[in-house]
Order: structure tokens, then C-alpha cells, then sequence
């Protein structure tokens, strides 16, 4: 926690050191930071990136630097015997490039590089400490090393000028991820180590009225050994007045054979100053669970239905912009059957506390 | 919505994002309203409403990927 205050700090206190410069290689530069954390009972979260963008006109780049911490309690279920409780905590780093450059008056192409190292969930944390307290020392266990990669393409074009856009977009990621064990008579069995994902994203963004903007993506991602998952999301933004704006979502996402998942919300924003503004939201979330094919164990997870409310403040200057949000998420997991009762701690119920600081500032 | 009516739901989408910017350009001296930042659709952290860590809590919210990591009969 202390390392990702630490590190979202030194991307304000670079934002004021020294004096600063109109241009950086020629570029304007901005100075971008985020820093979010997810806190529960037995689970604490963190993220923070710090990126520079650099814009020469018709080409923009922006770098980015993201760590992340990860801090779980691990607690065995009490039929676990050869389990035993331990706090495990690790740490991410990544590094992304994004490109973005005007090909045309109304084309641009878009791309991008990145890298992570280290878990990306604390799941996937959880059940690696699962794995390790049963199997580590066996012939067959591998120390987990999750890490991976990714580039990504596109172009956008506005094909109505100022209120019609369409955005393609294509990405590749292959993901070393921390695998799972099953043991039998010929020993252990290590799972998937390494995945590929390929994403193909649609967008479509559009001017309806003087008073909305609206947006409606469709995902397509293959991961290696599952089946496509589809996804569509709908957003809108409806100015009610000088003040006030309504801001509401929709999404849902299908992945065969069993896995669905919905979500919508909205938020409700209102302008105390020129600068300032507070806004409260609300959203929802339910899934059925997550797609499994074992006869007798799964670390598969159960359906979910979760809640979340927000309070937030943001303002929106010249040259500093910065937003502060607190919220809350309560998750509902159902029921474990025999099948996955070893993880009836890791799919238990929580309350999550919600905190997310963000801002930008233009040379 | 079940399993079934996503296609459809995913086409209707398409075809009204297509039909809205087909038929109703409104022009850049009208967007006042839509181009303040609340109204905006951005990539900039303080107006981006993307939470880095919220597909941990909700999976169902990323198009896919790695979160199988750990698992060996979960696809």
C-alpha cells in the first residue's frame, strides 16, 4: 500500500518540480496519474500508473508505468487439513506504449505495446497458495512466475463530422499465468501455463442531439483452450441542463457453454462551479459463474451478483484536472457445491471499501 | 436476457449505433452540452470511468484473457 502511495505521490510531485516545460521533445507533454484501491476484511488491492503523454500534433505517445499490490489472507476451509492459514502478498509491475497518430482529416491509427510481470488477480493468488501448500516438493510443481505481454492495433475514423465515430481495434496477449494442479495415479498434472488471447473490439460513438452522446462496443476475445466470449456495452451521456447530467451504461457478456454476465448503472452528476462538480452513482452485477468441465474437483467460481455505490468529486481546470471517488461493493457469491467446497473462503461473501484518485496535468 | 437473445440484442445495438450517426449529425456548434468534460468518452484517468481492479470482483465485465490463471479445470 505505502509503495503505491509512494509511487502515485511522485506522480503529482513531478507535476510541480522545477519549472515547467512548454515542450519535451518537441511535444506537448501532460502528466497523467491513477491510483485505485480495493479493500476488504481479508483482501487488500491496489493499482496505481503513472503515464507522460506526449503530443507533436498529428502523432500523440503516451508511456505508462503501472504497479499494483496484491495482499490476501489465506485462510483453508476447516476440512482442510493439510492447509494452513498465511498472508501472502505480491506485487506488479507493468509498462505500456500507445500510439496514436492523424492519418487523414478524419482517420486515425491507433497502437500499442505493453507488458506486465506478476499475478493479476488475488484469485489467481489464492489458489496458487492452494496448489503450493498441497503440492509444492512434488515432482511436477513449478514455482509460479505469472507474467506476459500484449500489442494491439486500429484506426478510428470519424465518419460524421464532430458526432460520428467508428473505432476497430485488434489485440494480441499471451499471458504466462500461475497454473493449476490435479494429482492421480500418474502423479501431478499441471494445467494451462500459457494462454492466447486475441480481442477484436467495434466501437461506435455518436452526437445524437445537442444534449446526448452515446457509445456501443462490441467485443469479440478467443482465449486458447475456450470458447469466443461475446460482449456488448452501451453508454450514453444526457445533458439535463447547464448542470446537471445523467450518465447510464448497460452491458452483458456470453461465453459458451454455461457463462453469462450483465451489468448496468447510472451515475448523476452536477456542476457547483465552472470547475468543480459531484456526482453519485450506482451500479449492478450478476454473472452465472464460471465455466468448468471437471467431474470431481473445480476451483471453478460460482454465480455472482454484486452492487456497488459511488460518491465523487472532480475538477476540471486549465491545466490541473483531478477526480476523487469512494464507493462500495457487495458481493454475493452463491452457494458452493462438493466440487468446489475447498474454496468456500476464497467465494465467500464480501464487503469491498472503493477508493480511486485520478488527474492530469498539462504543461 | 438469456443466452439466446444476446445475439440479437448485440445486432440491435449495431444497427442503432449505425442508424443514430446516419441520420442525426449535429454539428460541432451545437455541442456545447456534450462537450463538457462530464459528457465527454475518454481515455484520461479523471474522466475515464474504468476501474483497473474491478474485473477482479466482476469478471464478467472484460471481453476475456487470462483470469482462468490458477485453475486447472475451469476453462
Amino acid at each position: 500500500m505505502k509503495r503505491v502511495l509512494v509511487f502515485a505521490v511522485l506522480g503529482l510531485f513531478g507535476l510541480h518540480a522545477g519549472e515547467p516545460a512548454a515542450r519535451f521533445l518537441g511535444a506537448t507533454p501532460t502528466a497523467e496519474f491513477g491510483t485505485e484501491v480495493l479493500h476488504a476484511s481479508d483482501i487488500t488491492l491496489t493499482q496505481a500508473a503513472d503515464t507522460l503523454r506526449l503530443n507533436w500534433g498529428e502523432t500523440e505517445a503516451a508511456f505508462t508505468l503501472g504497479f499494483g499490490t496484491i495482499a490476501i489472507d489465506y485462510a483453508p476451509v476447516s476440512f482442510d487439513f493439510l492447509g494452513s492459514a498465511r498472508g501472502r502478498r505480491e506485487n506488479a509491475f507493468s509498462v505500456q506504449v500507445a500510439l496514436r497518430h492523424r492519418a487523414g482529416p478524419r482517420l486515425e491509427l491507433l497502437g500499442g505495446l505493453g507488458a506486465h510481470d506478476g499475478f493479476d488477480s488475488y484469485r489467481a493468488l489464492w489458489l496458487d497458495e492452494y496448489f503450493r501448500q498441497r503440492f509444492a516438493g512434488r515432482p511436477g510443481y513449478q514455482r509460479a512466475e505469472p507474467r506476459g505481454a500484449a500489442f494491439s492495433g486500429g484506426a478510428r475514423w470519424e465518419y460524421q463530422p464532430a458526432s460520428g465515430f467508428v473505432q476497430l481495434g485488434y489485440a494480441r496477449s499471451q499471458d504466462e499465468v500461475a497454473p493449476g494442479y490435479e494429482i492421480d495415479f500418474a502423479g501431478l498434472r499441471r494445467g494451462a501455463e500459457s494462454l492466447v488471447t486475441d480481442t477484436v473490439t467495434l466501437d461506435f460513438e455518436n452526437v445524437v442531439t445537442p444534449r446526448l452522446r452515446t457509445r456501443a462496443e462490441f467485443r469479440l476475445a478467443a482465449t486458447s483452450g475456450r470458447e469466443p466470449r461475446y460482449g456488448a456495452e452501451v453508454s450514453g451521456r444526457y445533458a439535463l441542463g447547464e448542470r446537471w447530467i445523467v450518465r447510464a451504461d448497460a452491458g452483458a457478456s456470453d461465453e459458451r457453454p454455461t457463462f453469462r454476465a450483465q451489468y448496468g448503472g447510472g451515475e448523476l452528476e452536477f456542476a457547483m462551479t465552472e470547475t468543480l462538480a459531484v456526482f453519485v452513482g450506482a451500479q449492478l452485477y450478476r454473472d452465472t459463474g464460471e465455466i468448468e468441465n471437471a467431474l470431481l474437483f473445480t476451483s471453478a467460481a460460482p454465480g455472482l451478483r454484486s452492487r456497488r455505490a459511488d460518491l465523487g468529486v472532480r475538477h476540471d481546470g486549465e491545466r490541473l484536472a483531478w477526480r476523487v471517488t469512494i464507493g462500495t461493493v457487495r458481493g454475493d457469491f452463491a452457494a458452493t457445491n462438493r466440487n468446489t467446497d475447498f474454496f468456500q473462503n476464497l467465494y465467500r461473501d464480501r464487503s469491498w471499501l472503493a477508493l480511486r484518485a485520478a488527474g492530469s496535468w498539462k504543461f | 436476457m438469456t443466452r439466446s437473445l444476446l445475439p440479437y440484442f448485440i445486432c440491435a445495438l449495431l444497427a442503432l449505433a449505425l442508424l443514430l450517426g446516419g441520420c442525426a449529425g449535429v454539428s460541432a456548434a451545437q455541442q456545447r452540452l456534450v462537450s463538457r468534460p462530464g459528457m465527454v468518452f475518454s481515455d484520461a484517468p479523471h474522466l475515464a470511468n474504468h476501474s483497473a481492479l474491478a474485473a477482479q470482483i466482476e469478471p464478467g465485465r472484460t471481453a476475456g484473457g487470462a483470469q482462468a490463471a490458477g485453475c486447472t479445470a475451469c476453462r
